[in-house]
């Protein structure tokens, strides 16, 4: 097979090298650069550094820039720079890269001929956003998953413009929001950076979906648990009366701020165990006993009818 | 939209449940201090200084029993429950918990010539008897002082602890 051969088999695998070859308005120099950066990115070769350096130069050079060949590969290769990074060094900006490449490219695509193949590494980017989210989502990496959901917004909002964004915003911070309030419950005393986390997460969902029954409990929960932490923590036997009194409105404070989202909680969903057993706690708390009584009774009932 | 393996994830974060019983806790306090606001007769300040707790209020008596390990002074507190008031014994303090209120003539009588201090938690019992009633204000806990019913049981009530409960007598 000769030279010419080889590289015609290369190119039916690759449709955007194809792309590559059948664009006739590119300079030999940048065009060579452009394959060569492609080269780079293949198992053989894998000198990604190399391909992004080439890349970069073309997506700058006046006679590429403006070409979406060149913005197609560009979102190829930081693609394949963040597939190859290890999870514990991922870094969203090659994804956010990506995104901007392979969007630029579409802008540049008049004729729409590599608008699907850009779509594809779009749904790829979106896909890796989802699981780099989920996967990242720890006690130190946090912050790479808000990165992740802050790109994954912008990819939904261009794949699918009908999207409910807020129905998404909603969904990722619930997700996180119960993590770190998780990781919260898990160690209070060395945790308590995480409560304000799960809280900013809590309303970031309420803002998006003030009707999710969940985030409305756990808000609920958090401030409740703040209450009870007060009181079963930090008040101690040696306290004399006045700081006792203290302690008791500071909790009433939180116990009151807890209330109205356990009671929006019950209101969507009445037959939610878990929100019946928060009532009763609460109004407890607050020495309302008639209420906490009836939310208590409301909570049996619902065992007894699964009875 | 692609959402690739979150919803599994999404679902196995815990969050706590309501579960500690806060009131029990401010009321156990609240019994600690009182044994520090109120002064015994000289008589009554050797043994253990025992509080006695009417009924079987399990979430009470298990904040009491970390009192327990606490001194009034020099004495050790010693924490009892009873069910009916025929095994009332010696006691600092009987506490009559809101279910048992009925029973407080009942320990009137059984108390009467020593040095208790009988709180309660029901409105109106600080009338009825008791030196000390718990009562709720603005969804807190905070409670009344019968002096005269103190005082006829030789119990001296301080004067700071007089400012911040309501007297009545």
């Amino acid at each position: 097979m000769n030279k010419c051969n080889k590289m015609r088999t290369m190119f039916r695998k690759h449709l955007f090298f194809l792309l590559l070859v059948l664009c006739t308005g590119l300079a030999n120099a940048q065009l060579d650069k452009l394959r060569l950066a492609y080269q780079y990115t293949q198992p053989d070769k894998n000198n990604l550094d190399s391909a992004r350096i080439l890349v970069d130069a073309a997506s700058k050079h006046s006679e590429t820039m403006n070409d979406p060949q060149t913005w197609y590969v560009r979102g190829y290769i930081y693609r394949e720079l963040f597939k190859r990074q290890s999870l514990a060094d991922k870094k969203p900006s090659f994804l956010e890269e990506s995104y901007r490449s392979c969007k630029r490219s579409i802008e540049l695509d008049t004729a729409a001929e590599m608008k699907e193949n850009n779509l594809k590494i779009l749904r790829s980017v979106s896909a890796s956003a989802n699981n780099t989210f989920a996967e990242e989502m720890d006690t130190v990496h946090y912050r790479v998953s808000l990165e992740c959901l802050e790109l994954q917004k912008k990819l939904v909002k261009y794949l699918r413009p009908s999207a409910n964004i807020d129905s998404l915003q909603a969904y990722y911070f619930g997700f996180m929001g119960s993590y770190f309030q998780g990781v919260y419950e898990k160690n209070p005393k060395k945790n308590t950076a995480f409560l304000s986390l799960a809280e900013d997460a809590y309303n970031k969902v309420l803002i998006a979906e003030p009707s999710n029954v969940s985030a409305n409990y756990n808000m609920g929960i958090i401030y409740y648990n703040q209450a009870v932490s007060l009181i079963m923590n930090k008040l101690d036997y040696d306290f004399d009366l006045s700081t006792l009194n203290e302690i008791q409105d500071e909790a009433l404070v939180w116990f009151k701020k807890s209330l109205p989202y356990m009671e929006k909680a019950y209101q969507l969903n009445p037959r939610r165990k878990e929100t019946l057993i928060g009532l009763s706690g609460i109004y407890y708390s607050l020495h309302d006993n008639d209420k906490s009584q009836q939310f208590k009774k409301l909570s049996e009932d619902l065992d007894a009818d699964k009875k | 939209m692609p959402v690739l393996g979150l919803a599994a994830l999404c679902l196995s974060a815990t969050v706590a449940e309501p579960k500690e019983d806060t009131n029990a806790k401010i009321k156990a306090v609240y019994l600690y201090n009182f044994s520090k606001y109120v002064e015994w007769p000289e008589d009554w300040k050797s043994g253990s200084f025992v509080v006695t707790v009417i009924g079987n209020n399990s979430s009470l008596l298990s904040e009491l029993g970390k009192m327990a390990q606490k001194m009034v002074g020099a004495q050790q507190i010693s924490v009892k429950s009873v069910s009916s008031v025929s095994s009332l014994d010696h006691s600092h303090i009987v506490f009559i918990p809101l279910e048992s209120s009925g029973m407080l003539n009942e320990v009137i009588n059984k108390v009467r010539g020593s040095s208790t201090l009988i709180v309660t938690e029901k409105q109106g019992l600080a009338r009825q008897g008791s030196a000390i009633n718990f009562i709720i204000k603005d969804n807190k806990q905070a409670f009344e002082i019968n002096k005269s019913n103190a005082e006829r049981y030789k119990l001296k009530i301080n004067s700071n602890l007089m400012k911040l409960g309501t007297l009545v007598e």
